[in-house]
C-alpha cells in the first residue's frame, strides 16, 4: 500500500508549516500545563524562610525604595498620584512583563534534558510559563487593592474611573509583548548563550528608559520622541491610565505599541516552532 | 494482513560539522558570507563540498515497515544511528529528509524519570512525569495505586523525591512508564539501570506489557538477552542504514558474527606504537578458524594476537583483559603469566594465542580488550581506556548433567568435582 493512500494519525516530515500549531494537541495536554505551573510555584519557594510571601515582600521592598530614591532623594513627579500607587503599579507592572520575559527567554535551554527525551508539544512549556507568571501578578494585584480603596476613600476619589474594567485588556497586551520577546531571545540563546547572562543586565537598564518609576511626562520634549518608539512605554502609561486616570496616551502610540506586540508574538511563535524540532542538536 | 502501525520511508538525518554552528556569532556571520558570495571555495580538497558544511549522515536511506502487535528490537554498535532513530520515529527531532506515519498513540522511553523533579514528593512526581508521557489527570488517578505498589516505595510516595536512594528513584520512574497505556511502546535501554534483580523485574513487565495488550514496540538495546526475549523481529544498523531485516534470532547472530569476532585491517593500524604493529586479533575455535557465536560454554575458545614487533623489552607483555556484560573486570590474561624461557616475542611477525578453557564462563556476553604494557613501567595499549575489543558470546553447552541445563547465577560457570564417601 502507498504512503499516501493510508490514514495516519502521525506523519512525520522533514518539512514543516511555519504556522502549524496542533491547537486540539495543546488542549490535550492542558493537566500538563496545569501541572507545569504547580510545579514552578511549589519549587520556586520550598526551603525557603519565608515561602509565598515573597510575592509580596518584592513589591512592597521596592515600592519603598522607589518611595526613597525617587521620590525624596531624586523628587521626581508623579503626576498628582499618591507615589505609594504610582510605585505600586509600577513595579508590579514591570515585575510582570520582566519576569516574563526572562522566563520564556529560558523556556528551550532550561527544558532542554525533558525535551531530548520525550515529545510532547512544546508550546505547553511558554503557556504554563505565561500562565504561572499571571499567577503571581494576580496575587500582587490583590494585595494592590486594598491599598487602592484605602487611596480613593481617603481623599483622591477621581483616581478611578470606569476605564478599570480594561485591565485585563492590558495585562494580555503585556503578556503578548514580554512572550513574543521572550520567545525571540529563546531562539538566540541557543545558540549564543552569553545572551542569557547579557538579557538580566539589558532588561534592568531597560526599564530606565521605559516609564515605569517616573510617568513619561516627565521626560522633556526633546527626548519624548525616544520613549515613544520604546513600545513598552505605552504598556506602561496605560496600565496607569486604566488605574489612575493619568498618563500620556495617544491612538498612535497604543496601536504602535500594539503592532509591535502582534510582530514580536508570531515572529517568536515561527522561531520557537522552528526550533523546537531540531535545537536538541544544536544545545 | 496486519495493519501497518509504522510505516518510513527514506529516512534521512543529517548532522552538520564544522564551519556553521561554531557557536561564535561572528564566525557564523563570517562563513554565512563567505557561502553566499563564493560559490566554490578554492581553499577545499578536491571531493569535499563546497559549501563549507561538513557532516555526516547519522541516519540515511532507511525504509521499514512495522505492523501493529510487531516487537521489533534495532540493535547495532554505538554511533549506528540506533539512537538517531528512535528520537526522530519519538519526535523529539525532525529528520532531514524522507517522513514516517504513525498509527496509534506512542509511548517513548528514552529514559525513565524524565522530568523528575527532587524538590517534589513521589506521588506530585508521578502526576507530572506520567503527564509528560502524555497521560491525562483522570487516567493517572486510575494507576496511581498499581504504579505505586508496582513501585514498592508505598510508606515514602509522600517524602520528596531527593531523599530516595537510587534504586527507589529508578523503581518509581520506571513504575510510572510500566503503566502507560499507548499502541506503540519505544523503549531505549530502560533496562541498563538499577540492580540486576530490578532489570529482570523491568524486563519481565515489558513482556508482558508487549505481548498481553497485542502493542506495537521498538526496542534498542546492547543487551542481547533483553532484546531477545523481548523481540520477534529486528533491524541490524550499521553506519545509519539498515543493513539486515530479519527474524531477531538472525539479526543477533549476524550481529554478533559481523562485528566483533575479529579485528583485522586498517583500524587496528590506530594502535600501531614503538614497540610493535598489531596485525590482527581476533577469536578462534580449537580448529583456528574463526569462532563460530554464540559458542556452547563446553567449547574450548582462543584468543589470537597477531603483531610484528618492531622493538624488544625485558617488560614487554601482552594479553587481554575480559569483561562481563555488566563491564565487570573477569579477568587479566598476559603472556607471561607462566614462567617460560621461550615465551619471549621475536623481532617481526608473531602469532600469540591465548586458550579460555571450557566449562569456564557463564552463559552471557563479554567483551575483550587487547593489552599490552611494559610491566610496571607504561601501558602501551589500556585496556580501560582506548583498546581494540572482540566479542564473546556464550550460550548453552553448560553441563552434561540433567540436573544442570539452564543457566545459573554466578560469574563462572564451572564443573567441580564431587566425590561422596561415608566417612
Amino acid at each position: 500500500m502507498n504512503f499516501d493512500d493510508q490514514k495516519w494519525d502521525t506523519v512525520i516530515k522533514a518539512k514543516h508549516d511555519p504556522f502549524s500549531f496542533d491547537i486540539r494537541q495543546i488542549i490535550e495536554y492542558r493537566d500538563l500545563i496545569f501541572l507545569f505551573v504547580k510545579r514552578d510555584m511549589a519549587i520556586a519557594y520550598k526551603q525557603t524562610l519565608l515561602g509565598p510571601l515573597w510575592y509580596l515582600i518584592q513589591p512592597i521592598c521596592t515600592t519603598i525604595m522607589c518611595l526613597i530614591v525617587f521620590q525624596n532623594v531624586a523628587n521626581i513627579g508623579t503626576e498628582g498620584i499618591p507615589p505609594v500607587l504610582f510605585y505600586f503599579a509600577g513595579t508590579i507592572s514591570w515585575t510582570f512583563f520582566g519576569n516574563l520575559l526572562t522566563n520564556e527567554a529560558r523556556v528551550l535551554s532550561a527544558n532542554k534534558e525533558i525535551f531530548g527525551k520525550v515529545y510532547f508539544p512544546r508550546l505547553t512549556v511558554p503557556i504554563s510559563v505565561f500562565c504561572g507568571e499571571l499567577i503571581k501578578l494576580i496575587i500582587q494585584l490583590v494585595l494592590f487593592a486594598p491599598i487602592y480603596a484605602r487611596y480613593i476613600i481617603n481623599g483622591h476619589p477621581n483616581i478611578i474611573s470606569i476605564k478599570l474594567l480594561l485591565l485585563p485588556v492590558i495585562i494580555l497586551w503585556t503578556g503578548i509583548m514580554a512572550v513574543g520577546l521572550g520567545l525571540i531571545v529563546s531562539s538566540i540563546t541557543i545558540r549564543y548563550r552569553d545572551l542569557t547572562k547579557a538579557l538580566s543586565y539589558f532588561l534592568s537598564l531597560f526599564m530606565y528608559v521605559t516609564p515605569v518609576v517616573y510617568p513619561l511626562s516627565e521626560v522633556s520634549e526633546n527626548y519624548r520622541i525616544f520613549f515613544k518608539l520604546n513600545p513598552v512605554s505605552a504598556l506602561m502609561e496605560c496600565f496607569r491610565w486604566v488605574c489612575f486616570h493619568t498618563g500620556t496616551v495617544s491612538l498612535r502610540s497604543v496601536s504602535y505599541s500594539i503592532g509591535c506586540s502582534i510582530v514580536f508574538l508570531t515572529a517568536g511563535l515561527i522561531l520557537f516552532n522552528r526550533n523546537e524540532k531540531t535545537f536538541i542538536d544544536v544545545i | 494482513m496486519k495493519d501497518i502501525a509504522i510505516k518510513a520511508e527514506n529516512i534521512g538525518k543529517y548532522y552538520r560539522l564544522g564551519q556553521i554552528d561554531t557557536g561564535m556569532f561572528y564566525t557564523d556571520v563570517r562563513s554565512w558570507i563567505v557561502q553566499k558570495l563564493r560559490r566554490d571555495d578554492r581553499t577545499l580538497k578536491i571531493g569535499e563540498s563546497n559549501s563549507g558544511k561538513a557532516g555526516f549522515w547519522a541516519l540515511n536511506d532507511i525504509n521499514f515497515e512495522i505492523e501493529q502487535g510487531d516487537r521489533v528490537g534495532i540493535i547495532g554498535k554505538n554511533g549506528a544511528g540506533k539512537s538517531t532513530l528512535l528520537k526522530v520515529i519519538s519526535r523529539i527531532t525532525m529528520p532531514t529528509k524522507g517522513r514516517i506515519g504513525i498509527k496509534g498513540s506512542v509511548a517513548s522511553l528514552l529514559e525513565v524519570g524524565t522530568g523528575f523533579h527532587p524538590e517534589m514528593t513521589g506521588r506530585e512526581n508521578i502526576y507530572l512525569n506520567g503527564a509528560i508521557l502524555g497521560m491525562k489527570r483522570a487516567e493517572i488517578n486510575e494507576k496511581i495505586n498499581e504504579i505505586i505498589a508496582f513501585s514498592e516505595i508505598n510508606e515514602h510516595i509522600d517524602t520528596p523525591v531527593k531523599r530516595y536512594s537510587s534504586g527507589m528513584y529508578v523503581r518509581l520512574a520506571f513504575a510510572v512508564a510500566a503503566n502507560l497505556e499507548s499502541d506503540i511502546l519505544i523503549a531505549d535501554e530502560v533496562l541498563a539501570v538499577g540492580d540486576a534483580e530490578f532489570q529482570k523485574r523491568a524486563l519481565g513487565r515489558m513482556n508482558e506489557l508487549s505481548t498481553s495488550q497485542g502493542r506495537t514496540v521498538l526496542f534498542v538495546s546492547h543487551q542481547m538477552n533483553a532484546v531477545r526475549a523481548l523481540c520477534s523481529n529486528g533491524m541490524v544498523l550499521h553506519k545509519g542504514r539498515i543493513v539486515l531485516k530479519d527474524t531477531i534470532d538472525q539479526c543477533i547472530k549476524t550481529y554478533l558474527k559481523d562485528l566483533h569476532t575479529h579485528c583485522s585491517g586498517e583500524a587496528l593500524s590506530h594502535y600501531d606504537n614503538d614497540f610493535f604493529d598489531l596485525l590482527d586479533f581476533r577469536l578462534i575455535d580449537e580448529n583456528g578458524s574463526d569462532l563460530a557465536q554464540p559458542t556452547e560454554n563446553s567449547n574450548k575458545c582462543f584468543v589470537r594476537i597477531e603483531v610484528n614487533m618492531k622493538k624488544l623489552h625485558h617488560a614487554f607483555t601482552i594479553g587481554y583483559s575480559l569483561r562481563n556484560s555488566d563491564s565487570l573486570i573477569m579477568y587479566w590474561s598476559y603472556l607471561t603469566d607462566v614462567y617460560r624461557e621461550d615465551h619471549s616475542v621475536r623481532l617481526g611477525r608473531n602469532i600469540l594465542i591465548g586458550e579460555i578453557p571450557g566449562h569456564f564462563l557463564n552463559e552471557g556476553e563479554y567483551s575483550i580488550f587487547l593489552s599490552a604494557t611494559l610491566h610496571y613501567i607504561q601501558w602501551i595499549v589500556n585496556p580501560d581506556e582506548d583498546s581494540p575489543c572482540l566479542k564473546l558470546h556464550i550460550q548453552g553447552g553448560l553441563s552434561d548433567s540433567p540436573f544442570w541445563t539452564l543457566k545459573r547465577s554466578g560469574v563462572c560457570a564451572p564443573i567441580l568435582n564431587w566425590t561422596v564417601t561415608d566417612k
